[in-house]
């Protein structure tokens, strides 16, 4: 009986576990996990918060689900250490669990401020949200003149940010660290198209607000800008980016870059020792090069893929990953390698007043591409990607 | 064995997993949204739900599709109406 100890209880481990019981009905399966609620869905918090779907709603599966499937689910456990010439790991309760395959989807961490104050949000799990939603809360209780709400950061988070602002009809200041969303991705022109979408619903919008001072003693009141003016705010919404953990990796000998570090077939330098998910920067065979995907899609299909793997029928991953979020309504989405750094050309295929596409281009082929407020040629981009052409 | 496949648009967001996993049944319309398939088809044009006729392992991939989805916009049921995905 094969012993396969996954830590991280997120969509990649989760399905992981899920396929491995599929793919092996009588091993051993266990999940340590950082969070003490069983699998739910990261992105369906916003809606959560927004008060559109109910707390239960959110869950992905079910309470006895693991019992079920005979998957051992250790909630609020920390994995402190990897031993891998061993093979065990040391948890935070001070236990040693053996493994013959062990699976790393630990995922990302919010980058965090510097300083913390009452009112201060940041929105990655679960608990973020159930705290962000007492916060609104508190805020809708102050005189309408003082409901003044921040976000800081222009990527997905802080999109999600200002869809449940403008939901709550909370006044909003976006202080972005750039001149616009996904600065270092998209085109000055796309950029501006979700600016003015943002702009003409009410947002206002700061630029280049790199390091914000807090001011308020236990509670959030106001903005120290970089113009030394002073921005009333009771509540801030953070969304600087993620983080990866990755000091245990490193003392078990893993190699770590950007991530930890993992070939196509989602194995990692060590041997009995795979990852999927946010946490890894892969071998892409399609884009050609490594890379951090951190997005569900590719926890989904980096979990199935490392499952079969584990279970003995080694499997590369293969993958056109995307994306989608939206603005206000404006959908976005994004498809494939979408590294500026890494493109010989990015061709604005489509300039519209209100959409654009962006191609990425790279030894004359086509291996990224962005949709803003039309997405119609998602799947003629997506194919043309996999099949290594151009559109 | 029949299956009602359905796919809630106001809770699809286009992060389109059911695509990649189940792309004979599910594919992306012009609003970013997910529309059900009769294997690879569209008879009587574009459509939310369907009632397909499948075999077990189609079914699998059905479900499997059904469960990737971040939002449970995709619901299943069988012949009788029992609600297969998300099980209740």
């Amino acid at each position: 009986m094969t012993k396969y100890l996954i830590i991280g209880g997120g969509i990649a481990g989760t399905t992981a576990a899920e396929r491995i019981r599929k793919l092996d009905p009588t091993g051993a399966i266990t999940i340590i996990d950082l969070e003490q609620h069983r699998l739910y869905s990261r992105v369906l918090l916003a809606k959560y918060v927004e008060g559109q779907i109910e707390r239960e709603k959110i869950f992905l599966k079910r309470e006895q689900w693991y019992s079920e499937q005979n998957i051992e689910l250790m909630s609020g456990v920390e994995v402190v250490s990897i031993d891998a010439k061993n093979q065990f790991v040391l948890t935070s309760e001070g236990r040693e669990l053996p493994y013959e395959k062990l699976l790393i989807t630990t995922g990302g961490e919010v980058k965090l401020l510097p300083e913390d104050l009452r009112g201060v949000s940041y929105l990655r799990t679960l608990d973020d949200a159930d705290h962000l939603i007492k916060l609104i809360a508190e805020l809708r209780t102050l005189p309408s003149d003082q409901q003044a709400a921040a976000i800081f950061g222009g990527g997905f988070i802080s999109l999600e940010y200002i869809n449940i602002f403008a939901h709550y009809n909370i006044n909003t200041t976006i202080l972005m660290r750039s001149l616009g969303f996904w600065s270092r991705v998209m085109s000055k022109s796309t950029q501006d198209i979700l600016l003015s979408h943002a702009v003409a619903r009410g947002m206002a919008v700061k630029f280049e607000e790199r390091d914000l001072s807090l001011i308020g003693k236990n509670e959030i009141e106001g903005l120290e800008l970089k113009d030394g003016s002073i921005l009333p705010t009771r509540l801030l919404g953070v969304g600087i980016g993620l983080e990866m953990k990755t000091k245990i990796f490193l003392d078990a000998g893993l190699e770590v870059q950007n991530g930890l570090l993992v070939n196509s077939y989602l194995e990692t330098n060590l041997p009995n020792i795979y990852a999927a998910g946010d946490i890894v920067e892969f071998h892409d065979v399609i884009a050609g090069r490594r890379l951090r995907a951190g997005n569900w899609m590719s926890a989904i299909m980096q979990a199935r893929a490392v499952a079969s793997t584990m279970t003995g029928k080694r499997t590369e991953f293969r993958l056109v990953s995307s994306y989608s979020a939206s603005l206000l309504g404006m959908q976005i989405v994004f498809v494939g390698d979408t590294s500026r750094e890494h493109a010989d050309e990015v061709i604005q295929h489509i300039e519209g007043d209100d959409h654009a596409t962006e191609l990425f281009v790279r030894g004359g082929k086509l291996v990224g591409g962005i949709m803003v407020g039309d997405t119609r040629e998602r799947q003629e981009i997506t194919k043309a990607i996999q099949e290594g052409g151009m559109l | 064995m029949k299956l009602t496949i359905k796919v809630d648009p106001d809770l699809c967001i286009g992060a389109a997993s059911c695509v990649t996993i189940a792309p004979d049944t599910f594919e992306l319309n012009n609003e970013n949204k997910a529309e059900v398939l009769d294997h690879g088809q569209a008879p009587d044009g574009p459509q939310y739900e369907r009632t397909v006729e499948v075999t077990e392992e189609e079914k699998e991939i059905m479900i499997m599709a059904a469960q990737s989805c971040p939002t449970l916009a995709i619901l299943i049921f069988d012949e009788s109406g029992h609600q297969l995905y998300p099980e209740v």
